[in-house]
């Protein structure tokens, strides 16, 4: 144990880095970090290859690549593209062990809540390439065309290491008749702390309703508590600093959050219902919850047809629908990244890996959500205005809604593990059981040790 | 003839060598190359860089509050499991060891924990010891309140799960070591009058103190695999009585990190490296007393 504690005491004691020439990177990513130096002008794209390898896990990365290799193979009909389908733990575990070793596809299409748990948890593991000299050496790809709030998500200590690919904000759709009649103004919803004020005074005027509506109200308990994740996600509340790795979660915003969160109350909600107004209600389109006065807004995260058609339904009943992305606790339109895309450093095709990202960036898949069934939103900013016109209901205002649409400052990638621990930790609060406080110093403990990991 | 003598151990040598090769090639295609790989890897400064930055990675695991919790669950659960198993498996098999035409019976009894599937006994874990499970259910029948089980009581689960499933092992284990004590040392200690405590301590654990190293080290191994039943039953981040340096490895594993994993790595095998060999000098101490 002597021998132990010695050796244990001389490796804490030892902290030098010894410079050494740079060798081969023995067949595995090289993943040292860069000098601070952004000059990306010696930087050349990678040399031509005739291959492409991707992997697929799940039916909804299969749906973006099948809808992408066609127009790839039309621009570059010499590249062979493999497309290797598993299942998806299969996929999973493949990644993980094939990714660091240099190995595996060449271009990931991945998820935050799936096949790489926690994102910037792998940022900084350093697997992926930097993509900021690819975009410096390409006239073809402009950062200028995307939201800027979303692709900075995936920067890392400066470095570019994933690109979104598509998001899914909270977009609420009411009509500017109810907010008047509510006497709710456009600033209202513009302001978190307003917002607040606004779906508390709707609730204590309408005990019966909820503020926001999917229609939950017809699905198990369970499925509202997936409503719970979205309000904390939405709320734009911030939990760790992952380049410093430190907890930022503050106790004040987590409260006002959690207190919002309260108002959505569905056992009060439903105990107000009769019976028989819980039947009609079950029969009611999804869309006519605005007309029908039964809720205050109707709340998507799409951007293609469903949002589409609460508009049109509104519209067609001669009321003015109006449109916004929830408003997080900095006053800013918070998202959360659905999927993102990104090339290992072990990969062997990369300026193929990068011709395939700018095709799932490019108008023809970003602007087609409705054949690209998982692309909730798109992040190309002129392809929101392509969706909304692709359904064919022609407005004067679209200009201003796509711009509404389009009005993110911040973008998330939220690890599925954030959301048990507030689940596990800020629901007894949330109920009534436990004490704010009391829940707070337990997350904040479980917080701590995760990001110390 | 002293050439001979000596061709002949020569053959000898060369013949055990060629028996022994293809264990050697596995050992160093399976062990010794990957852990090179992994010392490499846990004294860069990232992967496949081939930038040395000296013990830098290990003093940023040092740090961490996350390995430091990690490594005094993984010390805290040896330290209780440890004892508890081997006192409970020796108990178990002095108390067998009476009654030996039993023991047939009760070896395949005893045995039959560690070959039911892993999924079916978290399976059974999961309800007896959930919110509404059997001991809840028991704890409010005689009045007192229901445990959270899977939250600050996890640790008493993990150590339960752990004995259940490796004690009878140990027991069979220990059984054969009895059988190997010669009986009429028992005899001339009894007629010199000595009693059953003098007969354990004097005879029986002295003359199974070599298997009892053996049975040690299997524990050890056994504990460190229990990590999977945790695993199952708790999530890969679990309460945190019970998060453990598998748990702090596996879960940099799933974050692609396998810098702080290797190091995770290097630093158990550093801890078992040494408990192994000081096991090891006690037994070579034991054997140079008795000669």
């Amino acid at each position: 144990m002597l021998t132990l504690g010695l050796l244990l005491s001389a490796l804490a004691g030892c902290g030098s880095s010894t410079e050494m020439p740079d060798s081969s990177t023995d067949g595995m990513p090289d993943t040292s970090t860069p000098e601070t130096d952004t000059d990306y002008s010696g930087f050349e794209l990678p040399e031509e290859t005739d291959t492409l390898v991707l992997y697929s896990g799940n039916w909804t990365q299969s749906d973006i690549y099948q809808k992408a290799i066609p127009i790839f193979k039309n621009l570059y009909p010499d590249v062979e593209i493999e497309l290797k389908n598993m299942g998806d733990e299969e996929y999973v575990n493949t990644l993980r062990t094939e990714i660091p070793a240099g190995k595996g596809p060449d271009m990931v299409l991945g998820t935050s809540f799936y096949d790489l748990r926690d994102v910037y948890k792998t940022m900084e593991a350093r697997v992926f390439d930097d993509l900021n000299p690819y975009i410096a050496a390409d006239a073809d790809f402009s950062l200028d065309d995307y939201i800027k709030g979303i692709m900075d998500a995936g920067v890392f200590k400066g470095e570019r290491l994933v690109l979104p690919f598509s998001h899914r904000p909270m977009i609420l759709t009411t009509s500017a008749e109810l907010l008047a009649e509510e006497e709710i103004t456009a600033e209202d919803l513009t302001d978190f702390d307003r917002f607040v004020a606004v779906c508390e005074h709707y609730r204590g005027t309408h005990p019966g309703k909820y503020f926001m509506d999917e229609g939950l109200n017809r699905l198990p308990e369970d499925q509202q508590l997936t409503l719970f994740r979205e309000l904390f996600l939405y709320s734009g509340i911030q939990f760790f600093d992952y380049e410093n790795r430190t907890v930022v979660l503050n106790r004040e915003e987590l409260k006002k959050v959690c207190d919002f969160i309260q108002l959505y109350d569905p056992a009060a909600v439903e105990s107000e219902r009769t019976a028989e107004e819980k039947k009609k209600l079950k029969s009611l389109g999804t869309w006519d919850l605005i007309l029908k006065r039964k809720c205050l807004f109707y709340s998507t995260q799409s951007a293609g047809l469903s949002l589409m058609m609460t508009r049109y339904t509104v519209a067609k009943k001669g009321e003015t629908p109006v449109t916004v992305v929830m408003p997080d606790i900095s006053g800013a339109g918070c998202t959360e990244i659905n999927f993102f895309i990104a090339i290992p450093k072990g990969a062997k095709n990369k300026l193929n890996a990068w011709r395939f990202l700018k095709v799932l960036m490019s108008d023809e898949i970003q602007g087609d959500s409705e054949k690209v069934m998982s692309i909730y939103s798109p992040v190309l900013i002129r392809a929101t205005k392509e969706i909304i016109e692709a359904q064919g209901y022609p407005d004067e205002e679209m200009d201003a809604l796509a711009q509404s649409l389009n009005a993110i400052d911040r973008a998330y990638m939220f690890p599925p593990i954030q959301w048990i621990y507030l689940r596990d930790h800020m629901m007894p609060y949330l109920t009534g059981e436990r004490d704010f406080d009391a829940c707070y110093k337990d997350l904040s403990r479980e917080l701590e040790l995760y990001i110390d990991e | 003839m002293k050439q001979h003598h000596l061709s002949l151990r020569t053959k000898d040598a060369v013949t055990g060598f060629l028996f022994t090769l293809p264990a050697l090639v596995g050992l160093g295609m399976f062990f010794v190359v990957p852990f090179g790989i992994t010392l490499k890897m846990s004294l860069s400064e990232s992967m496949g860089s081939s930038k040395f930055v000296g013990f830098k990675n290990y003093q940023d695991v040092l740090k961490s509050a996350a390995f430091k919790l990690a490594a005094k669950n993984t010390f805290k659960f040896f330290g209780v499991a440890l004892p508890c198993i081997l006192i409970l498996s020796l108990l178990i098999a002095l108390l067998l060891f009476r009654n030996l035409k039993k023991y047939d019976i009760f070896r395949t009894f005893f045995v039959f924990p560690l070959v039911l599937p892993v999924s079916s006994v978290v399976l059974f874990f999961q309800i007896v010891f959930s919110d509404l499970g059997v001991v809840n259910g028991v704890l409010e029948h005689l009045g007192m309140h229901a445990a959270d089980w899977t939250g600050e009581q996890a640790f008493w689960v993990l150590l339960i799960l752990y004995l259940w499933k490796n004690t009878g092992y140990n027991v069979v284990l220990f059984l054969a070591a009895l059988n190997s004590v010669p009986p009429d040392l028992y005899e001339a200690a009894s007629l010199d009058g000595a009693g059953w405590w003098k007969k354990l301590t004097r005879i029986t654990l002295p003359m199974i103190a070599p298997h009892t190293r053996f049975i040690l080290v299997i524990s050890i191994v056994n504990l460190f695999k229990s990590f999977r039943e945790a695993y199952i039953l708790f999530g890969d981040h679990p309460d945190q009585s019970i998060y453990m340096i598998q748990h702090f490895m596996n879960n940099n594993f799933i974050n692609l990190n396998y810098i702080r994993l290797s190091v995770g790595a290097a630093l158990v095998f550093l801890v078992i490296f040494v408990l192994v060999g000081l096991l090891l000098s006690l037994r070579d101490k034991d054997e140079g007393g008795h000669e």
